[in-house]
């Protein structure tokens, strides 16, 4: 385990704290910064879910052998179709969060970009289950 | 950076700005770990006893040498001296303190910021691209965000590139000595210890101790042994000494300018987690205030500004648009031939396994500290002493609650949670 982290919904505020401390744990781990910035950056989109749609989440992150998983666990209105949420540019944000310059229906593709795996369970009106993990071994190199 | 030890008395001033947490105070004397230095003269601007020091030459070395030292000036020294001296009036006075000849940057900014346009222009840059002009914010970037080392433009630095000029041109003979004028640790660190092979000086003087005996030559006819008056023709050079100058220069379209380290690390946070949007350039200094700002100068950098802008107003602002055109030796020759490298500046071991350990170690010990961050210790807060006890270089007993036995005051029902700050 590396860290857990409590995410409360609708704290804007603090959008990016819990993905800005995984960052400084990975650095302690000494990871290589590709990976680094990999995991910092879908955690930070999974962060934002959590933050934008959920009432709470946990998010946990810890070494598996050969790589970095993540496994967010949220209470919320959960993903009635997946594979709609999967599709660059869709989102169901209300309007209040697109103002603030979130939710713009690139979260869930973001996280499957900067990872080598990834997979959700949801139930509608209980919550999300996202994981995903990042190889150590594999660097891809990806644009920003 | 060194400290004389026997000016410090252990106050714990500069524990705290440091911006990679690599000072602890201990046995009442502060020490820094020099695999987290980055140069950046935090701890020398807030030290109140003057206990830090550049490790750079001292004005003595010059006389030693008398009329075989050539100094190269930073553009920030000419904003020290009020608008009533004019740059070339700067560099005469450099005579009286034993100069036998003066440069300013003017060309290798000239030639330095035609390279990097060219980079920047070119296919395959990594964006946004930062600056590596300033040499702490390279070192920032090495030690703290090593993902972004690869959107450091790789163009040797224009001090740099002067010094390989001034070398071909007159260093061939062997007697001449070629000093940087600097503002900063950083570029006195650099100055001896370059990027490239041809950019080495034979040292840095920090301008502040330069600073007298100028200002005494400089008063009316007070110049005993005046250099001939020359200096930049062209404000383009100047205007390098304050943050926004070098985007200017470069003709950048959009860029983002940000000044002090600690504000710099906050972009660069924003930068590697993807936030920065469609900011293709952008131009950061450690020091607040850029150059002007830095811990060696003299005056205030906004009034140093102030002057600085008056007499840029006397010149024209930069050569003709078809002189700027680079050639490609040029392009070649300035290119960095190896890429920086990270720094281990955070890691906790270099074995994975071990360094997991220590990262659960560090989580069990900061549970016993009382989160307050008072520095009492030595530490810039409790989570560095964790660290430092789980790394074997302190005890929980330096911890005046631990010691006492004092009851930790946490809020109720949540516990505190440590986080790392930097």
């Amino acid at each position: 385990m590396i860290g857990e982290f409590e995410i409360q919904g609708q704290d804007f505020k603090k959008a990016g704290e819990a993905s800005f401390e995984i960052k400084n744990r990975l650095k302690r781990l000494g990871l290589p910064p590709d990976i680094i910035r990999r995991v910092a950056t879908a955690a930070y989109e999974a962060e934002l879910n959590v933050i934008i749609y959920a009432q709470k989440g946990t998010i946990r992150i810890c070494l598996e052998g050969q790589c970095v998983e993540v496994k967010i666990d949220d209470v919320g209105p959960g993903i009635p179709d997946i594979q709609l949420a999967m599709q660059e540019g869709y989102t169901t944000s209300p309007p209040y969060v697109k103002q603030l310059g979130y939710g713009s229906g690139m979260g869930l593709p973001n996280i499957k970009k900067n990872s080598d795996w990834m997979e959700i369970q949801s139930e509608v009106n209980r919550g999300t289950t996202l994981r995903f993990k990042v190889n150590l071994n594999e660097q891809k190199k990806k644009k920003r | 950076m060194g400290l004389r030890r026997e000016l410090c008395r252990g106050c714990t001033h500069c524990i705290r700005v440091c911006p990679t947490e690599a000072i602890r105070v201990r046995k009442g004397k502060a020490e820094v770990m020099p695999h987290r230095c980055i140069q950046c003269g935090e701890c020398i601007r807030v030290c109140p006893w003057e206990a830090w020091a550049a490790q750079a030459d001292s004005p003595s070395r010059i006389r030693e040498r008398d009329g075989y030292a050539w100094a190269l000036l930073d553009p920030a020294v000419f904003g020290q001296f009020g608008n009533l001296t004019s740059p070339s009036e700067v560099i005469q006075a450099f005579g009286d303190v034993g100069f036998s000849s003066v440069k300013e940057m003017e060309e290798g900014l000239g030639i330095y910021g035609r390279v990097v346009s060219n980079f920047l222009s070119s296919g395959g840059v990594v964006l946004p691209a930062i600056s590596s002009d300033c040499p702490a914010v390279v070192q920032l970037v090495q030690v703290k965000f090593p993902s972004l080392i690869e959107n450091l433009v790789p163009i040797i630095p224009p001090y740099e590139i002067m010094a390989s000029r001034l070398k071909k041109e007159v260093l061939e003979n062997s007697i001449l000595t070629l000093y940087y004028v600097v503002p900063c640790l950083a570029k006195a660190q650099a100055a001896i210890a370059p990027l490239s092979s041809q950019g080495k000086f034979t040292g840095a003087i920090p301008l502040a101790d330069l600073y007298n005996p100028l200002k005494a030559a400089l008063r009316p006819k007070n110049m005993g042994n005046p250099l001939p008056a020359s200096g930049p023709n062209y404000s383009f050079g100047l205007q390098w000494a304050f943050p926004g100058g070098e985007s200017k220069a470069l003709g950048m379209q959009a860029s983002l300018i940000v000044d002090g380290i600690h504000q710099v690390a906050g972009i660069l946070e924003l930068a590697e987690n993807g936030l920065l949007g469609e900011v293709p350039f952008i131009e950061a200094w450690s020091c607040p205030g850029g150059c002007l700002g830095g811990s060696l100068n003299v005056q205030n950098p906004f009034w140093a500004r102030f002057h600085l802008e008056s007499w840029m107003r006397s010149y024209p602002s930069s050569p003709e648009r078809s002189a700027c055109r680079v050639n490609s030796p040029e392009k070649d020759r300035y290119r960095l031939d190896q890429p920086w490298t990270p720094r281990a500046g955070m890691r906790l071991d270099e074995d994975l396994k071990v360094a997991m350990e220590k990262l659960r170690g560090i989580d069990e010990v900061v549970k016993k500290l009382p989160g307050i961050d008072c520095g009492s210790c030595g530490c810039p807060n409790c989570l560095a002493l964790a660290e430092d006890v789980v790394q074997g270089y302190a005890s929980e007993k330096e911890c005046v609650y631990v010691l006492k036995g004092m009851k930790v005051n946490r809020s109720k029902g949540k516990e505190r949670v440590q986080r790392w700050k930097r």
